[in-house]
């Protein structure tokens, strides 16, 4: 009974405009637009102000409602997105629902779009007409607290899941890791040096590889992958299957079985410069520290069976598939490097045309090489060596603008190494630009140039095999000083860019996130949410949103952790809901809109009828033209609170001679 | 592939090397396509110097050549690099921009003509290379040829790759293909294969000393190879390594005497015909094409 009065009571609405300094007052008559807002029905009371989100701005609104008694309130500044948080906070501070603020956005839709002050001026009054008949239709929208599951998943083992995963357990957070590959530890430690302080990678990542293998609160699976996702944040259900290892726990390293396995193959860790038994671990300190079977080489002669001590070697384990309840989930599923096959001009298929990765792996002193600087077609020691940067990246021919920005830093790192141990080898640096900012990046630069790096400003046009002898011939020119060069190198190294990893498509797809152009995960916000995926829960780590270096992507870990942990340390969700709201009495149950959302957040019923899972949905408001009973509507964008707002602005276009 | 084309001549061929001409008809002829005249073709033009300096013009006039062809209802056939660049850029640009279409045959219009680019532009290495290919011309040769040579590629047989898409610029196999694998010539790879012959874009006309300069640098490097022979798919490119061996060795005083031989010659001879025109060529007039049988 009260309840129906309150909604008949005749409301009470303050208008507030916003100058936002000069952004609005520039182009808009702020004070007409106030004075106008007084004219229209319900309002009670307006006003303009410099900056309305500022302590002073939320204070004079809050003193309005007060005063005035005003049980709903209207700005007039800048997007729902960016401030209406505040506001709603700020009435909801003196007790009111938050839901009866409402937003006009008169700046990105106004008058910073326009250069017409009196065309702005007149839109920036048809906006708040109709922002005032809306408010006078808003409902009371109440905030539910969800439970969550209190457990993470990180997709990925590289650097920056290892850190995510890290960070997640020290705050108490039990976390699932989920690796494809036989080990943690990722591209790092397939590095030699990392710069700027030419440490030894394995040795700085071991602690962290240690910490999360023997963390109680992580779970590790290797030769994992995630196959599929339900759910939605606080509540995913996530399916990971892990391929056989053919090896069980209970494997002491000891090695027997790949001293005796007949078969050696190229080793992946190594990129072309070591080699593996089919009985493995791909290098020295991997973790977890236990043998696998290769089954596409194996030739089942049984040798490392017979030869394992503790009969670790189990032939008859099968593929697994597991679900597991988790609250939120970070991807660190990390980069590649680009392979410059397709640049035909650069004929990397010559065995002297080597990647930087590759000659991390040559530099290694774990692979074929033992740590020698050679020419991989003849091991003798090269005389003339070119590194080329942007390669693969800051290239439009093939797809990647991009700058990846760890190239120069790196090209400049394995040059110095080279010059260090090869003093009277020649080194070539061809760039387009040298690009080291950040603190000792430019220092690391200068000391390099020190050594008799040779750099060039230019991209090569060509590498060639010379038809006449062993070397290969590398076209460029000096474009600081336009000097053509024809360089005789020994060997050839090319900077290649970071790009997606292959098979994220398939994964991002399972997972529902978007990508940007370049293939990288998006982030939610570049400056303001960058560590925030496209769907609630699922957090970014590290290079899978964008190129990073080490430095960056520890630092990116360690923002997605908390992050994913805010939640889950939280323990419970807040939603609020404007959501979805089905009417039993209209719904015949056709299930168009499960059909129409597009993510899930509608299913079946019990008793066969569509239910909304009001933590899942975003209000997007996609189901709502499906339903040919109009029974499904969001809260607060009913059908009749669209049709006040519109019809309010029509009639105050009309009102004002508007022919729009 | 079509059966017949509008046989487009240009500039270099019937003026210098009038062999090439009767070489590609004999060809044409030996493969059973008909070759229909051109009646009132002009010039191409060419598409470096006359492009760089009026593109609206050497659009126009290249318009008026593709609309001759039209006219024969076939498509057009080229012998020359710098030819084929022109009328397939202009082509291209044609089918997809209408506006320069309309804009085109306004001008065309005072001439009597009218374009539109309904057809396609091919080059006779394209035809031979790709459209037969290296085994098919096996059933119309009638001897290999015992010749080893290098190869020259020359600038618009190729490029831009994202209109022409015959073959990778940077790193081709076409012509390989075709000379090795159809007429059974041994190749040799050298150093500065890909580069320019250094003629094209008004370079020898307006600095002959620098054109000279890329000259020198790419024979330089053929002599560094034991080949008999030079094999070529453009006049201009043909003009350029025949007239300029005797310029530098007068000028520089080399001694380059390297036979310069088109894809049209050669294989006129692979099918049977004995005077390709060497006699006629300022370099190594008396070289003599051996053949051996299949």
């Amino acid at each position: 009974m009260s309840k129906k009065e309150d909604t008949k009571k005749k409301p009470r609405i303050g208008v507030f405009v916003c100058h936002c300094g000069e952004n609005i007052a520039a182009m808009v008559d702020v004070k007409s637009v106030a004075e106008y807002a007084r004219t229209l029905p319900n309002v009670e009371f307006s006003t303009d102000y410099m900056f309305m989100c500022s302590k002073q701005g939320i204070q004079l609104i809050q003193d309005a409602v007060k005063e005035h008694n005003l049980d709903r309130t209207v700005v007039a500044s800048c997007s729902h997105e960016q401030h209406w948080p505040t506001f709603a906070k700020a009435i909801s501070d003196l007790g009111m629902n938050p839901h009866m603020h409402t937003q006009v956005n008169i700046r990105e839709w106004d008058s910073w779009v326009t250069d017409d002050r009196e065309a702005a001026t007149a839109k920036a009054k048809r906006m708040v007409a109709a922002g005032v008949a809306r408010a006078a239709q808003k409902e009371e929208v109440g905030t539910e607290k969800l439970p969550i599951t209190k457990r993470s998943m990180v997709i990925g083992g590289g650097v920056a899941g290892l850190r995510a995963a890290m960070d997640l357990a020290e705050l108490g957070i039990p976390v699932v890791l989920v690796e494809k590959e036989t080990s943690i530890g990722g591209h790092m430690t397939m590095l030699n040096k990392t710069f700027p302080t030419d440490e030894c990678p394995m040795c700085t990542l071991s602690p962290l590889l240690n910490g999360v293998m023997s963390h109680p609160n992580i779970e590790v699976l290797t030769l994992s992958e995630v196959t599929n996702l339900e759910g939605s944040m606080g509540n995913f259900e996530v399916e990971v299957t892990t391929k056989p290892r053919y090896v069980h726990d209970n494997c002491t390293s000891c090695g027997r079985c790949a001293e005796v396995c007949p078969v050696e193959v190229k080793n992946e860790w190594d990129h072309g410069f070591g080699m593996r038994k089919a009985a493995y671990k791909p290098f020295p300190q991997a973790l977890p520290s236990v043998f696998t079977i290769d089954m596409r080489h194996c030739i089942d002669c049984g040798s490392c069976v017979i030869a394992c001590p503790v009969e670790a070697i189990d032939f008859s384990m099968k593929k697994e598939k597991r679900t597991f309840k988790v609250g939120t989930i970070v991807v660190a599923t990390g980069y590649e490097e680009y392979d410059p096959t397709e640049i035909t001009a650069y004929h990397y298929e010559h065995p002297d045309v080597i990647t930087q990765m590759q000659a991390e792996r040559m530099f290694s002193p774990t692979t074929l090489t033992k740590g020698k600087i050679v020419r991989p077609s003849n091991g003798q020691v090269p005389k003339t060596v070119v590194v080329v940067q942007c390669v693969g990246s800051r290239n439009d021919q093939v797809g990647n603008e991009y700058c990846t920005g760890v190239c120069c830093m790196y090209g400049i790192k394995n040059s110095r190494f080279i010059k260090e141990h090869l003093p009277d080898t020649e080194v070539f640096f061809c760039y387009i630009d040298i690009r080291t900012p950040g603190l000792h990046y430019e220092e690391y630069y200068k000391r390099a140039q020190k050594t008799g790096i040779r750099f060039i400003r230019g991209r090569p046009s060509s590498i060639e095999p010379d038809p006449l002898s062993d070397k290969l011939i590398v076209d460029v020119e000096d474009t600081l000083t336009h000097t053509p060069y024809e360089i005789m190198a020994d060997l050839v190294i090319l900077s290649a860019g970071m790009v997606p990893p292959k098979g994220f498509g398939k994964l991002g797809g399972k997972l529902g996130l978007l990508r940007a152009k370049e293939g990288f995960a998006k982030e939610y916000h570049i400056k303001m949410g960058p560590v925030k995926s496209s769907r609630d829960g699922i957090f970014l780590a590290g290079a899978i949103q964008g190129p990073k270096d080490i430095t960056q992507s520890v630092g990116h870990a360690g923002g997605a952790a908390s992050a994913a942990a805010q939640p889950l340390v939280r323990g419970y969700l807040e939603k609020r809901m404007d959501t979805a709201v089905i009417d039993k009495d209209l719904c015949t149950s056709c299930m168009a809109c499960i059909a129409t959302c597009p993510i899930g957040a509608i299913v079946v019923g019990e008793a066969g009828q569509p239910v909304v899972n009001d933590a899942a949905c975003k209000s997007c408001g996609a189901c709502v033209p499906a339903c040919p009973t109009g029974a499904i509507q969001i809260r607060n964008f009913r059908d009749r609170q669209l049709n006040a707002e519109v019809s309010a602005l029509l009639s105050a276009a009309k009102a004002g001679g508007s022919n729009e | 592939m079509s059966t017949e084309y509008s046989f487009f001549l240009g500039c270099i061929m019937p003026n210098r090397y009038p062999a090439i001409e009767s070489t590609t008809r004999f060809v044409l002829d030996k493969l059973g396509i008909e070759v229909k005249e051109m009646e009132k073709a002009g010039c191409c033009p060419a598409p470096g110097v006359f492009r760089s300096f009026n593109k609206p013009d050497w659009m126009v006039a290249a318009a008026r050549n593709i609309a001759i062809a039209e006219s024969n209802g076939a498509d057009i056939l080229t012998v020359c690099n710098g030819c084929f660049g022109t009328l397939f850029e202009v082509n291209h640009a044609l089918k997809h921009d209408d506006e320069l279409k309309k804009k085109v045959n306004a001008r065309l219009k005072d001439l009597g003509y009218h374009v539109e680019a309904s057809g396609e532009v091919k080059h006779i290495a394209q035809v031979l290379g790709f459209d037969i290919g290296p085994t098919e011309i096996r059933d119309y040769i009638k001897r290999e040829v015992a010749l080893t040579g290098v190869i020259h590629y020359g600038c618009h047989f190729l490029r831009p790759f994202t209109l022409k898409q015959i073959d990778d610029p940077e790193d081709p196999t076409i012509l390989e293909d075709y000379f090795i694998d159809g007429l059974g010539i041994e190749l040799l790879d050298y150093r500065r294969k890909h580069a320019c012959c250094g003629a094209g874009g008004g370079v020898r006309a307006a600095h002959i000393e620098a054109s000279m300069d890329m000259l020198y640098e790419k024979m330089a490097a053929v002599k560094q190879v034991p080949a008999q022979a030079l094999l070529d798919i453009c006049p201009f490119c043909h003009l350029q390594f025949d007239g300029g061996q005797q310029t530098l060795n007068k000028q520089r005083g080399t001694d380059f005497d390297i036979p310069i031989i088109h894809i049209s010659q050669i294989t006129a001879f692979a099918m049977g015909m004995d005077d390709i025109g060497m006699k006629y060529q300022a370099t190594a007039p008396d070289f003599k094409l051996e053949g051996r049988p299949l």
